[in-house]
């Protein structure tokens, strides 16, 4: 309900900083990894796996070894143990942090072969002219630089004016910009907590993110017979 | 955390003697859809890209041809060698912990280039305009600015300052680059336009005809048909609506 004469900002930029108002340097926020461990000099594919879908798809198998965190970002970073492969988890991040999350991961980014992102957006913010019937789509992005490792990943690519943002985002301007390969693959989804996407966990399984597809299960409370 | 910018530049050219245009992100986004309709309708070429920290990252193919596998980020750099006009166009927010060096950089980087002047294009809060029956349109400018005589035939209405220092309420980081480029003396001139959020299309077309009064781009006579959206307009308010409400 609105007074007559009052005035409303749309919320369309709460997400954004003011710059009309000095920001104090103490609220600033220093991202750090939780640990100091080396970095591998070489890593075959680094992995981004980003939003909540994603995290509950993985959190339930013991393919991978944490190696480190910024709980600040709910970001976790492991390595498969079955290949030399990284996989970064992250998800309920503030976006503002998203080129300081990336900057945090540099250092694992550029000595990857490969980088392969993966995230995965609501359905209703995919914009195409047509309408859309599938409760789920699967666009792909990639660097000029065309990736070398054969993972067979033939999705569209995304149409204008659809963009991603975010660490992902980030993370294939950072390897475009220093001529090596990413992809990026953005799954517009309908209803996360009811889709098994086969392509995606195909993908994972292949990677070793995730063991062989049958055995996946949706690990969630809608699964138990706690709310039926 | 050291903060790195990195230019990539993707053809050699010779900036001097070049306006650059930087649209501040800002209320209704209207500095931004104004240089994307200049860069679409001139047809302006890709010179180089940035990567920074101090950007959100967003990345998409590119906005201005349909089908294209090129990709576009947060900040790139197009250039008209016809009209010597070179756009840094921003396509997200600055992150206010690194927007000041970032800024900085830029200005050094394009005076070292020996561009002729700076404009800014950016907006203001539609309820910051307390003279209503004015127009919505205002501008700041420098002393070194090559356009102030020009300005001064025109009947534009110039920004009203209480203090020393500019402030553009809702207008982004302009006020912050108008500063930098003071004290880095290089002719500058900022153009904004009272607006509220919606659709901002129409005060980017009178955006770029204000525009077009200092820097000559198109032809005055019929100005908003040689004008082309670019392709990132497309469902700038969403697809068809879903069958199923009916």
């Amino acid at each position: 309900m609105t007074t007559f004469g009052e005035i409303n900002e749309p919320s369309s930029r709460t997400a954004w900083e003011d710059w009309d108002d000095v920001i104090s340097s103490e609220n600033y926020v220093d991202l750090h990894l939780e640990k100091t461990v080396e970095v591998p000099q070489q890593i075959d594919t680094f992995i981004i796996l980003e939003g909540r879908y994603l995290y509950d798809c993985i959190r339930a198998h013991h393919q991978l070894e944490v190696v480190n965190a910024s709980p600040e970002v709910n970001l976790r970073l492991y390595r498969t143990r079955k290949m030399n492969n990284y996989v970064c988890m992250i998800r309920d991040y503030n976006l503002i942090l998203s080129s300081e999350i990336v900057e945090l991961l540099k250092k694992y980014i550029d000595v990857s072969t490969d980088v392969i992102a993966i995230l995965t957006k609501p359905l209703v913010e995919y914009q195409v002219s047509e309408l859309v019937t599938k409760d789920y789509v699967i666009r792909s992005l990639a660097t000029s630089k065309q990736s070398s490792i054969g993972l067979d990943i033939n999705f569209p690519h995304l149409e204008q004016p659809n963009i991603i943002t975010g660490v992902s985002a980030g993370v294939l301007s950072w390897r475009e910009i220093t001529d090596k390969p990413a992809v990026a693959l953005v799954c517009y989804i309908e209803h996360p907590e009811e889709l098994q996407i086969q392509e995606l966990f195909n993908l994972l399984e292949k990677l070793k993110v995730i063991p062989h597809v049958e055995k996946t299960h949706r690990n969630n409370l809608l699964n138990s017979n706690l709310y039926i | 955390m050291a903060q790195i910018n990195h230019w990539k530049k993707l053809t050699d050219c010779d900036l001097s003697g070049y306006t650059l245009i930087i649209p501040s992100v800002a209320v209704g986004n209207v500095g931004q859809l104004a240089c994307d309709l200049v860069i679409s309708s001139l047809h302006m070429r890709k010179i180089g890209l940035v990567y920074s920290p101090a950007i959100i990252p967003i990345l998409g193919y590119d906005p201005y041809k349909i089908g294209s596998t090129n990709l576009s980020g947060c900040c790139e750099l197009y250039e008209c060698a016809e009209k010597k006009l070179v756009i840094l166009l921003l396509r997200a927010p600055l992150v206010y912990k690194y927007g000041k060096k970032f800024l900085t950089e830029v200005v050094e980087k394009f005076k070292g280039e020996n561009i002729k002047d700076i404009i800014i294009l950016t907006s203001s809060f539609a309820h910051e305009r307390k003279h209503i029956m004015t127009s919505p349109f205002r501008y700041v400018v420098n002393e070194l600015s090559p356009h102030t005589s020009t300005l001064r035939t025109l009947d534009w209405v110039e920004h009203e300052s209480k203090s020393e220092t500019v402030k553009i309420l809702g207008g982004g980081f302009a006020s912050l680059l108008y500063e930098i480029i003071k004290e880095k003396s290089v002719p500058c001139l900022v153009l904004y336009k009272f607006v509220s959020e919606g659709d901002n299309i129409p005060d980017a077309y009178e955006m770029v005809q204000y525009l077009n009064t200092i820097v000559p781009l198109f032809d005055k006579s019929d100005i908003y048909s040689q004008l082309i959206h670019p392709v990132s307009w497309n469902l700038m308010f969403g697809g068809p609506p879903p069958r199923d409400i009916y």
